[in-house]
């Protein structure tokens, strides 16, 4: 009777957290929005599980569960009261992996016009004067200058970014990044632009920046074509409110 | 009057949850944060990588949990309707057609590596032989469309990864099946599974619902409704089943979530993007990093193709192959379900082929 209260306790209690996270909008911080329908069938399911659990609380012990089995799965639930989910920041950026306007030399050699999956977004960028990278066309815009940095070096470009520095951005370098979700959080890593600092002093590290400048190529130590923007403008700016952005 | 409340306890315990949790998406949340004002004040939750570890801990549950779900309804489905007998009409006698035959089973029944536990071990209870279980449990994560679309598209529109990757993973797949059929080929269920959790369930749950007593009271009644009346029993039950396999898989799901979120927060991928050492080795450390992070097999093809930079093409196949097979968060369900000496051969036996047939090939 004790056991089934807490198996009601446990399914009633993650479905109102999911429940919470959806009303709250803290579900953009844990996974992409194409993927709230799925939190939407949990939640559905959790209740009719605690629904069903009601309706046989005086029903048999179907399997013998230890306690230690009810502790960690309310384990969740604990750890949402005490120390609930943020948004994540450049101190864990090396540890999910970096990505930034470095191309593939693989890519580069590969690609013939006729099968780059970039050229259509490619044509549409040679027109412009200047590329604003938004949210909705920032992975694509990325991957299109990662394969074409000659062709569209000496074009201004816009971008919005936390800063990151590792050790293979220089001294007056860093990368603006955002964090590149597919499904969820535990897949993001960070994509961003290479930014070379003129006449300015470093930036902190994870502070928010707006970037305005002439996307030029250097090369790099290993002989590969680097798209990099020399800066012209830097703002600082709040973080944006969904400070992800989605591959579609 | 009691009788009056039995009859519409169904009715009236619905309607009340309902409407509690109508009220909380409501109002629930200016009612927590009373709450959470206390509990979250407290010093030693506020560290940065408490934080780091909880976010990327919820978004591993969060994201896993409807598969998990999805998978435990399909299994006490397949535990109530599937009988023991059905088994071998579906499937041929002879392991080796039968063997690759499951392997392309996750075409038609996608289910992804969170879910596939659950439904392997329901197998096994329902008289599927190992290497039937084993076998579906390695293919249908890396061979079913959502993976093979996300791989396409990761890979910048080109098939050559995809080919690459089902046909290793289908050939482990292949060679796990056969290996588990020399192995466990003609033993009982009971060797595979885990005690304790399978003996109270031969004990409580095949026991035949005796609704003679029903016959009885309502003679009157026609034989259809009482029928009807079964089959509403039986979902119940089924459900009410999917409740304790929720508590029981979710266990080892929350754990295997814990240990990769520490993972990813004090490890991650930074642990192999210094490496250029021996092509082995980075292989060896690569899988190493696929089984520790436990990504979604539907995600990991992004993760994969953000390493080309830095990784030869062989160790991309074995993160792209090994990680959905094997993986921290899998290994952990397993060990709730199967017996330790099973999922020692698993876990041993498909990094090795997995190892050598892609040091071979490749």
């Amino acid at each position: 009777m004790v056991r089934a209260w807490i198996r009601i306790l446990i399914c009633m209690g993650i479905a109102l957290m999911l429940i919470g996270f959806v009303v709250t909008k803290e579900i953009t911080l844990l996974v992409a929005p194409k993927m709230v329908w799925f939190v939407g069938f949990s939640i559905f399911v959790l209740m009719v599980f605690s629904l069903v659990q009601i309706w046989q609380l005086k029903g048999k012990e179907l399997h013998r569960l230890g306690f230690s089995s009810y502790l960690l799965v309310l384990f969740p639930i604990f750890l949402f009261l005490f120390a609930p989910p943020k948004v994540l920041d450049a101190s864990v950026a090396n540890k999910k992996g970096v990505h930034y306007s470095k191309p593939n030399s693989q890519q580069e050699a590969e690609i013939s016009p006729s099968d780059d999956p970039y050229a259509e977004e490619f044509a549409a960028l040679k027109k412009l004067n200047i590329i604003k990278i938004t949210d909705s066309n920032y992975g694509d815009v990325l991957a299109t200058i990662q394969i074409h940095p000659k062709e569209l070096s000496g074009k201004q470009i816009q971008v919005k970014g936390f800063v990151y520095k590792d050790d293979t951005t220089g001294k007056n370098q860093f990368i603006a990044g955002r964090y590149l979700i597919v499904c969820c959080v535990a897949d993001a890593e960070v994509a961003g632009y290479l930014v070379n600092l003129e006449h300015q002093k470093p930036l902190p590290e994870n502070k928010w920046v707006e970037v305005t400048g002439k996307l030029k190529t250097t090369v790099g130590q290993d002989g590969t074509v680097e798209p990099i923007i020399f800066q012209s403008k830097i703002q600082m700016i709040t973080a944006p409110k969904d400070p992800y952005v989605y591959f579609n | 009057m009691i009788r009056f409340f039995r009859s519409i306890y169904i009715e009236l315990t619905g309607s009340i949850v309902l409407l509690a949790f109508i009220l909380f998406t409501v109002n629930g949340v200016t009612w927590l944060s009373s709450i959470f004002d206390i509990t979250r004040g407290l010093q030693f939750v506020q560290g940065g990588n408490v934080r780091n570890f909880s976010t990327i801990f919820f978004s591993i549950f969060v994201e896993g949990l409807p598969f998990i779900l999805l998978g435990i309804l399909v299994s006490s489905f397949i535990h109530v309707y599937v009988k023991e007998d059905m088994v071998w009409r579906i499937l041929p006698r002879n392991p080796f057609l039968a063997i690759p035959m499951v392997a392309c089973l996750g075409l038609f029944l996608p289910i992804c590596e969170c879910g596939i536990v659950p439904v392997a071990k329901r197998l096994i209870q329902k008289g599927f032989p190992a290497y039937i279980a084993f076998t579906f449990l390695l293919a249908t994560p890396v061979i079913n469309p959502v993976t093979i679309f996300s791989t396409y598209l990761a890979f910048g529109d080109q098939w050559q990864m995809v080919y690459t990757r089902v046909l290793f993973a289908a050939g482990i797949a292949i060679l796990m099946g056969i290996l588990f059929f020399f192995v466990y080929g003609k033993k009982p269920a009971d060797a595979i599974l885990k005690t304790d959790g399978s003996k109270t369930n031969h004990d409580c749950c095949d026991h035949d619902h005796d609704h003679s007593h029903h016959s009885h009271e309502h003679k009157q009644k026609d034989a259809h409704e009482h029928h009807k009346h079964e089959q509403d029993d039986k979902v119940i039950h089924a459900l009410h089943h999917g409740v304790f396999e929720f508590i029981s898989t979710g266990k080892y799901f929350v754990l295997g979530a814990i240990i990769a979120a520490l993972f990813q927060t004090f490890i991650g991928v930074s642990g192999i993007s210094h490496l250029s050492t021996a092509d082995w080795l980075t292989m060896l450390l690569v899988m190493g990093v696929a089984f520790g992070i436990s990504v979604c097999s539907s995600a990991d093809a992004f993760i994969a193709a953000s390493f080309r930079n830095f990784l030869p093409t062989s160790s991309i196949v074995a993160f792209l192959v090994f990680g959905p097979m094997v993986d921290l968060k899998n290994i952990s369900m397993m060990l709730g379900s199967f017996r330790p000496r099973v999922v020692a051969l698993f876990f041993f036996g498909t990094t090795l082929i997995t190892f050598s047939s892609i040091l071979a090939i490749m």
